[in-house]
């Protein structure tokens, strides 16, 4: 959650000074001047975000629907793997969608770390264009393009997110009604 | 249970407790229970019914005290390893699993070969009558078609222990009969 409190642009800094030293084996040249940095930084900025809808799709999983496979005999690794995570991918998913969506119209952590035009995000583009009386034009188609991804990528996640609490919601987690107990309640039967 | 299994096994409980922080809600449980025996807990909401049949299974913290079923101690043992078969008060099937799917889990967890597995879940679906519904999903069955569903997906596994947590609440009279 740290990596909420540094602005994009502190980070980008930070990213370049860290890295322009470092050079990458293969492609002989420093890791800060290489496109990859930029894929390094918006995953840590996004990661925040990407947490977050991963643990509120993990609470979404009821617990007893754990227990219930681990009494059927699976370990917890395998209930994670059959039960939580396809329990959890709507919610992973949204977030997956939302964190692309916000990185591509990102600017503040990229404009330290772009070294090729052609290797940067959209948002470079826009701000590059706008820089010119010439460039006003394609840069506002730019912009609309951005608008069309990020209200695009909203309208997926929250599809998705709905079709899976549908989903859920009629699904095996409804409490049973305490039967109104006329002398008790019966609690339950053990018998092999 | 007029006919007992040849392997059946009972559980003995010796001095039970558990609590939660400061809660005391198991304390000194004695019981033991005969193989084949159906033994019923009986007490008002909020005395422990669940807890002890959640420490028989298995989950929830490490108690005091000692679970045996048969002559296994298993105190201290993972859910997994028990096969102590628990059917939740809530059901508690996976919403995106089918009804076949739910049912198979146990038996596919215990490495049983394909075809078996599918004889097996036929034959519990049509103990529970759910044959016919076994390609939909339990958002799309009624409150005590899910039960019926849950029962099947523990019974099927046959385990050495079958836990009900307000097993037939759901149930109309017939079934009741019939499931019993």
């Amino acid at each position: 959650m740290g990596a909420v409190a540094a602005p994009g642009f502190v980070l980008g800094i930070g990213y370049l000074r860290t890295f322009v030293e470092y050079n990458v084996p293969i492609i002989d040249k420093p890791l800060a001047s290489w496109w990859v940095i930029i894929v390094i930084a918006l995953a840590i900025r996004r990661l925040p975000y990407a947490l977050r809808a991963c643990v509120a799709a993990l609470q979404q999983v009821n617990v007893m629907l754990e227990e219930a496979a681990e009494s059927l005999g699976a370990t917890k690794s395998r209930t994670v793997r059959r039960v939580v995570v396809p329990l959890m991918m709507g919610g992973i998913l949204a977030g997956f969608v939302t964190s692309f969506a916000t990185a591509s119209v990102e600017l503040s952590a990229t404009i330290m770390l772009v070294n090729a035009e052609s290797d940067a995000p959209l948002a470079y583009g826009i701000y590059e264009f706008m820089q010119s009386a010439a460039g006003r034009g394609p840069g506002a188609a730019l912009a609309i393009f951005s608008v069309l991804i990020v209200s695009l990528a909203t309208y997926i996640s929250h599809h998705v997110i709905a079709r899976t609490e549908k989903q859920r919601s009629a699904g095996g987690i409804i409490i049973a009604k305490e039967t109104p107990a006329r002398a008790g309640t019966t609690a339950g039967a053990a018998t092999p | 249970m007029s006919d007992i299994r040849p392997d059946a096994v009972g559980v003995t409980i010796e001095d039970l407790s558990l609590s939660f922080d400061t809660t005391e809600v198991l304390k000194g449980v004695n019981l033991s229970i005969e193989p084949g025996e159906f033994f019923t807990f009986l007490g008002p909401s909020g005395s422990g019914k669940s807890t002890l049949l959640r420490t028989i299974a298995g989950f929830g913290p490490i108690p005091g005290g000692r679970i045996k079923i048969g002559d296994d101690d298993v105190t201290r043992l993972p859910p997994w390893t028990r096969n102590v078969g628990m059917v939740f008060q809530s059901y508690a099937l996976w919403p995106h699993m089918t009804v076949r799917k739910n049912v198979a889990f146990g038996l596919e967890e215990r490495k049983t070969p394909a075809p078996e597995i599918r004889v097996r879940v036929d034959e519990a679906l049509t103990l529970v009558g759910l044959l016919d519904l076994s390609e939909r999903r339990p958002s799309q069955l009624s409150g005590g078609q899910q039960q019926r569903v849950a029962l099947a997906r523990t019974t099927v596994v046959e385990p050495r222990v079958l836990l009900l947590d307000e097993p037939l609440s759901n149930l109309d009279a017939n079934l009741r009969i019939q499931m019993r």
